[in-house]
Formats: structure tokens, sequence, C-alpha cells
């Protein structure tokens, strides 16, 4: 092959032709074998050459199930093979076995009324009253007996007695029709069972197929979090950690992932300190009372919507003079700025805060809480540190 | 697949997802678009199976296209080429390959390294991972479109070459 067709190869795989050069690139490969050999190397070797090229990055089995979920959700999937007795699920069966039941009614009525001692009750041998059923092989029919054939292929009436009894054969007959009505009825109830597996198989499939698909909106919704845990000085300056998983073991519902508190307890909720978005108090932790524990946090940041949760727990008490302030640093900068305020009303309690960054901001990779006065407040931290993290 | 059996997506779903964001996260940063783009590639191929033949590539190239031509576009719509340059500077100096990466793949990857000239496979990371037209390759690189070309076709023949030896 020659640079040419390489070259051509490689901008239609890049999708970099014109409509019309794409459309007779493709009638060439069609028509021509070798063209095709030569440009499937060049698909083959150019993505291996990309996939050579990234970093292969580990899906966790959460991410791949949401992946999958969110997949067969926007696909139109063929009916789940359901299992069934096809036979009798057909539309023809009962329609079939109701007109091969009228039919042998028929025969059976034929047969008696066609029976010579049925219409003659005083001909020779009418004598006496017994009937027996005889399978066709035992005796050729029209035989000696004086019954001619019945025209049936199942079980023919032979009359051993000079008068067939009316009484008898219908008895006959209604044995065999009450005999073929519990097949059918057996058979319904069957096919009744099978229809309610079937149900509950599909209901079974659907639920789960809705909990993979709200479990994939629900992620998608919520965005990626960035968490951190923030602990006094002292902690900080030990390594002292209590553990993100424990802390927010109410809030995170996969390692990674964290869905935002909702309803009017929530962060977000209106607040009176500048800088933050909102600020509530927590439900449980509220006493009023000094803490006696060190103080600590966690945060976490929604990369999605730029927005920073912290839930606090047994901040000091604050005197009316100061506040504590809240500084973050990005990722991509090696100065702290300014959030906002941690609410007074949270000063000795605890509390959840939220705070927000400019649209295209770069995630905090430092999260610092200082005492600072509440006039003048310095552009960068300067008081002592009463929370830090990670 | 092309007879709408979902168990076929499914397994190929789970053999090539993490290939496909790996591929796509090398193009576009945000995770959430990645993951966008990744579930799209499947859906997309869901609904072209019928049209994919195995005489014109292998099912994973296959799939590598639709990605990369999937994330291309959105990188074109939201007009971030800028961004990106900076980060293709940034990643092509330590694109190095995973460390679970299988013996037999990181050798390929070093045949295919050490086959294609800086110059060649710059311009090809360029044209793939960014979507580059030609003349954006030649004002990236400070070289001519002609040169461009040449490193282009030199460059995926001389991958023809290593992947065939490999085969």
């Amino acid at each position: 092959m020659t640079e040419d067709f390489t070259g051509d190869a490689l901008r239609y795989l890049l999708g970099e032709m014109e409509p019309d050069q794409r459309r007779a690139f493709a009638e060439r490969l069609n028509r021509d074998p070798v063209a095709a050999q030569a440009f499937k190397t060049c698909s083959d070797s150019l993505a291996a050459f990309a996939l050579d090229s990234v970093e292969l990055t580990p899906v966790s089995e959460f991410e791949r199930e949401a992946s999958l979920a969110g997949i067969l959700g926007q696909i139109t999937l063929k009916p789940a093979t359901q299992v069934r007795a096809s036979w009798v699920s057909s539309p023809w069966i009962w329609p079939a076995a109701a007109a091969f039941l009228l039919l042998l009614n028929l025969l059976q009525f034929v047969t008696f009324q066609t029976s010579p001692r049925h219409l003659d009750p005083s001909s020779p041998g009418n004598t006496g009253g017994e009937v027996i059923a005889r399978e066709p092989n035992d005796a050729p029919a029209g035989s000696a007996n004086g019954l001619g054939p019945t025209g049936t292929a199942a079980t023919e009436l032979v009359a051993t007695s000079s008068v067939t009894d009316p009484t008898a054969s219908d008895s006959e007959t209604h044995r065999r029709v009450n005999a073929e009505s519990d097949r059918l009825e057996q058979l319904r109830r069957e096919y009744a069972q099978l229809r309610q597996a079937r149900d509950t198989l599909d209901a079974d499939y659907n639920q789960i197929l809705r909990q993979l698909a709200r479990r994939a909106v629900t992620e998608q919704g919520i965005g990626r979090l960035a968490a951190m845990e923030l602990v006094d000085a002292n902690s900080y300056a030990r390594g002292d950690r209590k553990g993100l998983t424990n802390l927010a073991r109410e809030l995170l519902t996969e390692p990674g992932f964290a869905s935002a508190p909702t309803g009017s307890g929530a962060p977000g909720a209106a607040s009176a300190d500048l800088g933050f978005a909102g600020g509530t108090l927590l439900p449980t932790g509220n006493t009023g009372t000094p803490p006696a524990e060190s103080p600590y946090a966690w945060s976490v940041f929604d990369e999605k919507e730029y927005r920073g949760y912290l839930n606090l727990y047994n901040l000091p008490p604050v005197a009316g003079t100061d506040t504590l302030q809240v500084w973050v640093k990005p990722a991509d900068s090696q100065e702290f700025q300014a959030v906002g305020q941690v609410p007074s009303q949270f000063h000795g309690r605890s509390g959840s805060v939220t705070y927000e960054l400019p649209p295209g901001s770069v995630t905090p990779a430092e999260v610092l809480i200082t005492l600072e006065p509440r006039q003048n407040r310095p552009a960068r931290p300067n008081g002592p540190v009463i929370l830090r993290g990670p | 697949m092309a007879d709408r059996d979902s168990g076929a997506l499914t397994e190929l779903h789970q053999a090539h997802v993490s290939l496909l964001h790996g591929l796509v996260r090398r193009i576009l940063a945000d995770h959430e678009e990645v993951r966008e783009v990744v579930q799209d590639t499947f859906v997309k191929a869901w609904n072209q199976a019928n049209v994919y033949r195995p005489e014109r590539g292998e099912v994973h190239a296959w799939l590598v296209f639709i990605a990369r031509n999937l994330a291309i576009d959105r990188l074109r719509r939201r007009s971030r080429r800028a961004a990106a340059m900076a980060e293709f500077a940034k990643d092509t100096d330590d694109s190095e390959p995973a460390p679970q990466e299988s013996t037999e793949r990181r050798d390929l990857f070093e045949q295919t390294m050490t086959g294609l000239r800086p110059a060649q496979r710059q311009a090809l990371e360029l044209a793939f991972f960014r979507g580059c037209s030609q003349a954006e390759i030649a004002a990236e690189m400070n070289t001519p479109v002609g040169n461009v070309k040449n490193h282009l076709r030199r460059g995926l023949l001389k991958l023809r070459q290593i992947i065939q030896r490999h085969d």
C-alpha cells in the first residue's frame, strides 16, 4: 500500500474526510479486499498505538455497574427470554381442543344414531343390555357381530348383547368429555402458573434495572466530591486522624462518593455570615455547652457545582469580638483564600456550613479555620489555627 | 450484538470499559464527561452493531475510534482547544505505561515508541488525542504542513510494520 493510501486511511479513521471523499473511500474498501486488509492493519495499529499511549485507569465495580445501567437504560432491549411452554401459549390450542371435543361428541352421537339395534329395538338379539368397549385391533371393523364400521380411529363401541343401552353410551361419552375437560383444566392451571412465574421474573428484572438506573442517575447528578478531614492544630501536628470513612459513615454511600444532604436541615440554608452560601445547625451535638472534646470536621467539595460542605464538631467558644474564619487553598494555588466565617451560633457547638467558589475553581487541596478578629479581618491566615485539613 | 443481545453488550462493556475510560480520559479531563462519552460509545456501538465489519478492524479498534471521535466532538464543541494544548504538553512528558500492564503489552508499547520518531509520535498524538487538523499540528510543531503529512503517514506506516511484526 502506498503512503497516499495510508494517509487516506488515517483521515478516514480520524473523521477528517469530506463526506464525498469518505463515501468514495468506503466504496473502495468494499470492492477492493486488499485495500480493506490494509485498512484493517491501519485501524488496528493506530488503535493499539492510542491504547498504548494512555494510562490505564481502573474502573471500580460500582462505576462499571452504573455505566452499564446507564447504557442499558438508553438502548432498546429485545424482550427477555420467557420460560413458557410454547404449545400451551399458542393461540390455536384452545380452539383446537374445543373442536376436538365437539368432533368426538359428534362421532359418538353418529355412532349411537346409526346403531341398527338402536334404530330397531325389536331386531333379533336385542335382549340384553351389555356394552363393552373394544379397541379397533380386537376385531376388524364390520365383523360378524353385525355392526358396521364406526368410522372412528378411536375406540369403537361393540354391542355384544341384543340391545345397546343409550344411557351407558352417554355415560362413556361423558366420562371421556370429563377426562378431556380435566386435562384442559390442568393445562390451564399450568399455563397460569407459568405466566405468573414469568410475570414475577419480569417484575424482578425491571426492579433491578430501575435500581441500577436510579443509582447511575443519582451518581451522575451528584458529580464527583473531594472529601477531607479537618482536625485541631495539635492533632494535625501529631498526625492524628479520626478517619474520614468513620466520620462520614452516614454521608458516604460509596468509597469516594458522598450524597449531598437535602431538606431544610441541609447546608445551603440562609446564613447571616458573609461569604457562606449558608449554614445550619446539625441535628446532634448542639447542647449549647462548651464542648469537652477536641474540635474536628470533615469536608467534601462538589467539583461539579464548586460547592464545599463543612461539618464542624465541638467548635470552641469564641469571644464576641472574634470569629472563626474559613480559608481554602485550591490545588493550583499557594495562597489561602477566605471563603467566609463560621456563623456565630455555631461557636462552642457543632454545625454544618457550605461555601461556594467561583465557577472554574480548582478543588481545594487544604482547608483551614483560624480564630481572627471580627473587625479588620486579615487577608491571609494570621490567628491561631482551630482546624486544619487534610 | 447485531442480534440485539444485551448479554453481548454486557460482555463487551466488561472487557473494554477500562481501556476506553483511559483513552477518553486522555482526551477529556472532566470525569463526568469521560463517563458520559464511554457510555455514549457503547450505546453507539449497540446502535451501529449491524454495520460493524470485522474485515476492517478488530472490535476494540472499532470501539476506540467511536470513543475517540465522540470525545473529539465534545472537545471541539466546547472550544477547549487552547487548554487542551497546554495539558497535552504536560501529558507527553509523563505518559508512561501503567504498572499493571502486561509484559506483552509493555513490550509492544516500547517497540512502538522506539520505532516512532518523536515528531511522528507527536503528530499522531496531536491528531488522535486532540483532533488537530494538519494545519493545527503544523502550527503546534512549528513545521510546514507537508512535514506534518509525512510524519503522520510514515508514523502510521511504522505502526503497521510494528503491529504486523508483533502479530
